[in-house]
């Protein structure tokens, strides 16, 4: 069936379809013994535990600690946080520097009350007496910002940087050739130095190097990015790319044994469960595992 | 509001733990992994409550049951059972009716199970757990045009290998 065509019986069933459409879907569909076959499916059900017995073994887990709103308490934390980092300043070198490991991740808040959320193995630094004059970071790894209202505020990374007023968004810096920006709120200027391009984007957008080229800008529905959902959503990335970035959440070395290391990977895997992970990995890829030590090696399953 | 709130929390129980798993076992999933798995999704609510409000957690239900499955490589057969509307209604009827519903659930059961994944999918979801295209469409993070297409194809399929029926 054609483009126009292809969604009429759908439209049939729903009971939105023209008198016209439904004269054409006749002519090639016999909707009587459709009809009939719908109707007498009725009396047939999917069987489900009942709620009632499933209440009955539910355990409640403890809860995610709450997110923090802007309220006085916050700030007033904010505030011992700042007072905490000037004092810091007065007998530390102004350098600062934030790191996290394997498996880490950590949470700043500079002096203005912008944040920044890091995932494992990354890294971020900036110049703390003159941060206030010229908000500039240099970032590596993966890191999410909340930016508040002020002077202009620049990542800086290999390859590239990244210009905002106030705003929310997730750079993921792998190298100087892979970077993905993604923007939740007000908009930012992504600037690829080796090419010179400049590509500004708003909330709900994302775009990324590859080798040296901005990609179109694509849109994403997520209000927050993958990494602080537990997950990780890929979408065409090189496999030796993919792994290290994965083993980064669980402190695991996974390799790629007899698989193409240029091969692209899309999809989505959690963080937080290392058999859910590997189990993913080898359904949506068709690859088997094995284990050597704290190696997983990833071989072609056939 | 969020959903911290004990009694909320149950109300949503109740109402979505059976849609749930009716939406898992259109993935794919059997009785008891469905099951299972739509203990695992209110969990995780519970657990993130506190950034859930009663208005979005619906669609965090289905958004985190659609995330949580892991596709299962051994293929599961549909297994459809009589609703009970039906049971009650059949004392009435004579032995030969019966055996000709078991003959149609059994090829309903079949012709589902030869649908391409993606159409079963829609179909059961729509036919056995009530949700409108908009709603499949959210759940599956894909668009309502991709849920009509898929639609249609199921229906196109079960209209081409025709079962026996009573007319």
């Amino acid at each position: 069936m054609d483009d126009q065509k292809d969604i009429l019986l759908a439209k049939w069933m729903d009971q939105s379809i023209s008198s016209e459409e439904l004269m054409t879907l006749s002519k090639d569909v016999d909707l009587d013994y459709l009809d009939t076959l719908l109707k007498q499916s009725k009396s047939l059900e999917l069987e489900t535990k009942p709620a009632e017995q499933m209440w009955e073994s539910f355990n409640f887990p403890s809860k995610v600690a709450e997110v923090p709103k802007r309220r006085f308490i916050n700030w007033l934390i904010f505030g011992v946080i700042a007072i905490i980092i000037i004092l810091a300043f007065l007998f530390y070198n102004p350098k600062k520097s934030i790191k996290t490991g394997i498996k880490k991740t950590q949470n700043f808040a500079f002096i203005d009350g912008s944040k920044a959320y890091l995932g494992p193995n990354s890294m971020i630094s900036f110049d703390a007496d003159n941060y206030t004059d010229n908000r500039t970071i240099s970032m590596k790894g993966h890191v999410y910002f909340e930016v508040e209202k002020g002077s202009t505020f620049t990542v800086k990374m290999a390859g590239g940087s990244v210009q905002v007023l106030g705003t929310s968004f997730n750079i993921w810096n792998v190298n100087d050739e892979y970077v993905t920006v993604q923007c939740y709120e007000g908009s930012v200027k992504v600037i690829n130095d080796k090419v010179n391009q400049e590509q500004v984007i708003s909330a709900g957008q994302a775009v990324s190097f590859n080798n040296n080229e901005l990609s179109d800008v694509h849109s994403m529905s997520r209000k927050r990015p993958d990494w602080m959902d537990n997950q990780r959503i890929y979408n065409g990335i090189p496999v030796n790319l993919f792994l290290k970035d994965l083993s980064a959440y669980y402190g695991i070395t996974f390799s790629n044994g007899d698989i193409n290391s240029k091969e692209l990977i899309s999809g989505i895997y959690p963080t937080d469960d290392i058999d859910k992970a590997i189990k993913t990995i080898e359904v949506s890829n068709q690859w088997k595992h094995e284990k050597t030590g704290d190696k997983i090696i990833f071989t072609s399953s056939d | 509001m969020n959903v911290c709130n004990q009694k909320i929390f149950k109300e949503l129980y109740f109402q979505w733990n059976e849609p749930i798993q009716r939406f898992l076992q259109s993935k794919g999933l059997d009785l008891h992994k469905a099951a299972d798995l739509s203990q695992d999704v209110f969990e995780k609510m519970w657990k993130n409550c506190a950034t859930i409000t009663q208005q979005k957690a619906k669609s965090f239900l289905f958004t985190a049951a659609n995330n949580l499955f892991i596709d299962d490589y051994r293929k599961k057969k549909t297994v459809l059972k009589y609703n009970s509307e039906f049971i009650s209604g059949m004392e009435k009827k004579d032995g030969q009716y019966l055996l000709e519903m078991n003959e149609f659930k059994d090829q309903m059961e079949a012709v589902i199970e030869s649908m391409t994944k993606a159409s079963k999918e829609v179909f059961m979801m729509s036919r056995f757990n009530n949700m409108s295209y908009k709603e499949i469409a959210q759940a599956l993070d894909i668009s309502v045009k991709a849920v009509e297409k898929r639609m249609s194809k199921a229906l196109l399929h079960l209209a081409t290998n025709k079962i026996k029926i009573k007319r």
